[in-house]
């Protein structure tokens, strides 16, 4: 009876065993030596925001389609959020990742990403290797003249359609409050700021943590100005709660946004940008082999039309599609600009 | 009336077959998920949207918000049961709950959970039919400054949790409060008390805080029970069976329930209307409030009181979340952000014009809600009799048992060891502070409530640029400062007159 | 030995008097406390200066209440400490599941000298439990440890 028992109970942690690899497959022996690649196990994507948000959303379509269109030469992709660390450790994961294991693991990279990695920890860009672009954002300022004013502006009654307005009563001793959320609208703000000449004590800036938090604070009339990208705000546009006052951009946008100006038109400024990117990145020790495929299979994402439908158009994204070389260029150029800025060496 | 109208179109969507099938499955899962320590509703439905891409959109949203709204009364069980509260709304649930079913009245505890989450989230849900978008507005006026006073009025239940030694129920707040401190500052963007650790950047994972500092240090003191449990499973054998019957609350359960019930679920329903506040801060004010009024017994020893306001304050919370969700496409909750998620997935955009591009997807929701809210007490009340077996389960083998059920929940949370050590390392310091007779639930609200408190301050701050009149320059803000200070000032009060009238006897 | 009990059950105000001083001298170097508006350093320090205040006051109070009987800890609490630990330590080497279930096995076997037939229904709950809600439906990926790693 007792070796009965011992039986079972060595078959269940044998369960227990098989069932925790049960997604590996046999063995991760490809990609090594040979110069082409094709995965035979289950690839795990890092995601180092929580379920739910914008890069989780980017992630997850991106494995859907992946599996979807059969690139992925039927393996699963599981996303893992790992938001330890608000988001460090799983990054730190990534880039320190021993080759083998690399072929298999991808890292869901943004500009917002960037930002507090370089500003906070000792990582860099060059730590990974960046697979591709997949789509770039650009924001605008918008207002909501109808709330109910809390604000010093608004109560002296300054006009929330006219960002210049707004910069000449900053001048003159009228506290302006911009809100918006963390990482890029923090440094577009800063870029602002810096373009127009005024102080954060003259136009301050109230950080919230994420673009409908502080959307919101414009609808209850706490802030004057809000910074968002086009998709947050779209719906409140069209309803007419928000109204378009400045294009963050080289150039006026359509649509329902056509009516911003951009900064350069409102006075005699240089227009301010700041691009937000998403991106896809790996550990730096992935093979060769492994990222051409990589780059390649996001290429292919790219061009498919469930990326357009389902997620370039309903976010309202920039299609900017950059294989592994460019998007390597291209950021390794926005974290140096970046650190010059910020006096990060 | 026109709500009225819609809401009978609304009800024609969710009772489809289909609907109803995703919407007892949804109460099912929901209860599940919410049963399970650290897994809690954002994770519960961000890892089924997946699965729900299938779905049209309104038998998607069907499915997910009974599964949300199931796992506010799941989450009561473990509290209930084992004093581990699964989400953290009912941490305040856990006060009452676990020593009333410690005194031998489970089932009682459970139901009263329950009918009072029903009753709770049925008058959430009727408020939210009859104002429908208009009550979304209410919580735009809310600024820094009011939710700063709301937020205070939400700490001052913690003044009523620290028990007979003020001093100690101090210095456990502050503790609490520092501990939330560490991380990213969100208004500066900048790490803060990191001490140079890479983890430590995004500050103390909230839920294997709790699942340490209450559950796994439960267990530790369980041990020393371990003997007398085995004396007392030896002495009586013919241990009462539980049935759905034992566990029915008596007419006199029943009618101390009930002022609690509905006070509370009016309260609620407002508390989560407002921005970011959600379903812990609703279950605190409504416990906070309940405090205020009578209860046969003291809160805090297992009182049904105590129970029913906050389980019925955060349901009728949950539900009023959605008003803002739906009304103004403001997620009030994380769970709303990722059922906002799920939204943009399915093609609709959230935001002011959904109740008029989408009534049917809109009413179809608010009806569901009725319906989950039915099943879902038919499934709870199916199931409470199987769930208080758990109690019969000797303490002994419990140990072994609920320290697993920790460590896999603290790793679930966030997918890494750091969660596991987390609840390692606040399980033993939450047992040493016990030990010492330093309560431990100031600290876990302390916990929640201080980062939010924190932000609108320095938000409040900022937009009068270090004024303090901020505070009081209007007369809702002078409302809630009154509410506020009777609060405060009462018990003062009534201690130093207290002290007073003992000072008279005295000399005399 | 009348001092010895008093030292004891000051560890807590002691520590957490230190962690106040810490608080408000890395705040105040670090992070600042007013600069026209507050700072992220202002909350936690106004914070830590209370702690500090409270902490006191409680170290005062246990020093002079010298009547109440010292707090005592049993050795059995220690085991259920170093029981996780264990899993914590053989998560890195065997994973997580499988640590489990041994210790599931070990604690049932050897502290409580269970019967087989119990020990095999907790087993068969637990394996449910983890495997079926937590790997198969949550997809949740827990650690394989250093050998499973490299045998997989």
């Amino acid at each position: 009876m007792k070796k009965l028992m011992a039986l079972t109970l060595a078959a269940l942690m044998l369960l227990a065993l098989t069932a925790c690899g049960g997604n590996s497959g046999n063995s991760g022996t490809s990609g090594g030596g040979s110069d082409t690649f094709t995965p035979s196990k289950t690839v795990t994507w890092t995601c180092t925001s929580s379920a739910g948000g914008g890069s989780d959303i980017f992630s997850r379509k991106i494995s859907e389609i992946m599996t979807n269109e059969g690139l992925v030469n039927g393996q699963t992709i599981v996303v893992s959020n790992e938001t330890d660390g608000a988001g460090e450790v799983g990054r730190n994961k990534i880039a320190t990742m021993k080759a083998g294991d690399a072929d298999y693991n991808l890292l869901t990279f943004n500009s917002g990403d960037l930002m507090p990695m370089v500003q906070n920890t000792k990582n860099r860009a060059a730590n990974f290797r960046i697979l591709a672009i997949m789509a770039v954002d650009k924001q605008l300022l918008f207002s909501c003249p109808g709330s109910d004013s809390k604000t010093d502006y608004a109560k002296a009654g300054g006009s929330q359609t006219d960002f210049a307005a707004a910069i000449e009563a900053a001048k003159n001793g009228t506290f302006v409050v911009i809100g918006g959320s963390k990482g890029d609208d923090i440094t577009t703000y800063n870029k602002l700021l810096a373009e127009v000449g005024l102080t954060d004590a003259q136009m301050s800036y109230i950080t919230y943590d994420s673009t409908s938090d502080a959307i919101t604070a414009a609808l209850g009339g706490n802030v004057d100005f809000v910074i968002s990208k086009p998709a947050a705000a779209s719906q409140y546009v069209e309803s007419g709660d928000l109204t378009p006052v400045l294009a963050l951009s080289t150039e006026r946008y359509s649509g329902n946004l056509a009516g911003a100006p951009t900064l350069s038109e409102i006075g005699d400024y240089e227009n301010v940008e700041v691009p937000v990117w998403r991106g896809v990145a790996a550990p730096a020790s992935m093979s060769d082999a492994a990222a051409a495929f990589w780059s390649d299979a996001l290429g292919k994402v790219a061009a498919t039309d469930a990326w357009h439908k389902e997620y370039l158009e309903t976010n309202q994204l920039l299609d900017q599609y950059m294989d592994t070389t460019a998007a390597t260029t291209y950021v390794t150029d926005y974290e140096a600009d970046y650190m010059a800025e910020n006096g990060i060496s | 009336m026109e709500n009225f109208a819609s809401l009978l179109a609304g009800f024609q969507v969710a009772l489809a077959p289909e609907n109803i099938g995703v919407c007892l499955l949804g109460a099912i899962l929901g209860l599940v998920v919410g049963a399970m320590p650290g897994i809690g509703s954002l994770a519960g439905c961000a890892l089924l949207l997946p699965l729900t891409y299938k779905f049209n959109p309104t038998t998607a949203i069907i499915m997910l918000g009974a599964l949300y709204y199931a796992n506010m009364y799941g989450g009561s069980f473990s509290a209930i049961l084992l004093n581990i509260p699964g989400d953290s709304p009912a941490i305040t649930t856990a006060l009452d709950g676990y020593p009333m079913a410690r005194k031998g009245r489970p089932g009682q505890a459970l139901m009263t959970a329950n009918l009072s989450s029903f009753i709770g989230g049925t008058i959430g849900i009727l408020i939210l039919t009859v104002t429908a978008s208009g009550l979304a507005t209410i919580g735009l006026m809310f600024g820094y400054a009011e939710m700063t006073i709301i937020l205070l009025i939400a700490m001052t239940s913690i003044s009523w949790l620290i028990g007979e030694n003020p001093i100690k129920g101090i210095v456990i707040t502050m503790l609490g409060i520092l501990v939330a401190s560490i991380g990213m500052d969100t208004l500066s963007g900048a790490p803060r008390y990191e001490f140079g650790s890479m983890y430590l950047l995004g500050g103390i994972p909230f839920t294997p805080f709790i699942i340490g500092c209450v559950g796994f240090a439960q267990v530790i003191k369980l041990i020393n029970e371990r003997e007398a449990d085995e004396k007392k499973r030896s002495s009586d054998d013919s241990r009462q069976k539980l049935s759905i019957k034992k566990s029915m609350p008596t007419g006199h359960d029943l009618r101390r329930m009930l002022p609690p019930t509905l006070r509370s679920g009016v309260m609620g329903t407002f508390v989560g209307v407002l921005p970011g506040s959600g379903a812990t801060t609703g279950s605190m004010v409504g416990y906070a409030i309940q405090k205020k009024f009578k209860s046969e017994e003291p809160m805090g020893s297992g009182a049904i009181e105590g129970i029913a306001a906050s389980e019925a304050a955060n349901n009728a919370a949950a539900a009023g979340a959605f008003a803002p969700l739906l009304a103004l496409g403001i997620p009030g909750s994380g769970t709303g952000a990722v059922l906002l998620g799920g939204l943009m997935m399915w093609g609709l955009n959230p935001g002011p014009l959904l109740f008029d591009t989408n009534p049917d997807f809109c009413w179809g929701l608010i009806s569901s809600m009725y319906v989950a809210n039915v099943f879902t007490l038919l499934v709870a009340i199916l199931v409470i009799p199987f769930l208080i077996k758990i109690l019969s389960v000797p303490v002994k083998y419990m140990i072994p048992i609920i320290t697993c059920v920790c460590i896999v929940g603290a790793y679930s949370t966030s997918n890494s060891m750091y969660g596991v050590i987390v609840m390692f390392v606040s399980g033993i310091v939450g047992y040493l502070l016990d030990k010492n007779g330093f309560p431990t639930a100031p600290m876990l609200l302390a916990f929640v409530l201080a980062p939010m408190l924190e932000q609108n301050i320095r938000k409040a701050f900022i937009a009068s640029q270090g004024g303090l009149g901020i505070f009081v320059d209007s007369p809702l803000k002078l409302v809630l400062l009154a509410v506020f200070l009777v609060l405060v000032l009462t018990p003062t009060v009534k201690a130093v007159r207290r002290k007073m009238g003992a000072g008279k006897k005295t000399p005399a | 030995m009348e001092k010895k009990k008093w030292n004891l059950r000051a560890v807590i105000p002691l520590a957490t008097i230190v962690i106040s001083l810490v608080y408000i001298l890395v705040g105040l170097k670090d992070y600042g406390f007013w600069k026209g508006q507050p700072t992220p350093g202002f909350f936690p320090i106004i914070i830590a200066v209370v702690l500090l205040a409270s902490s006191i006051a409680c170290f005062i109070q246990i020093a002079r209440d010298k009547d109440s009987e010292a707090v005592r800890y049993n050795r059995n609490e220690l085991i259920v400490m170093l029981g996780a630990a264990g899993i914590i330590l053989c998560t890195f080497v065997i994973g997580l599941v499988p640590s489990c279930l041994i210790y599931i096995f070990l604690w049932l076997k050897f502290v409580e000298r269970a019967s087989w037939k119990v020990i095999l229904i907790i087993e068969c709950i637990m394996a449910a439990i983890i495997l079926g809600v937590f790997t198969f439906w949550l997809q949740i990926r827990f650690p394989m440890g250093l050998l499973l790693d490299m045998i997989l």
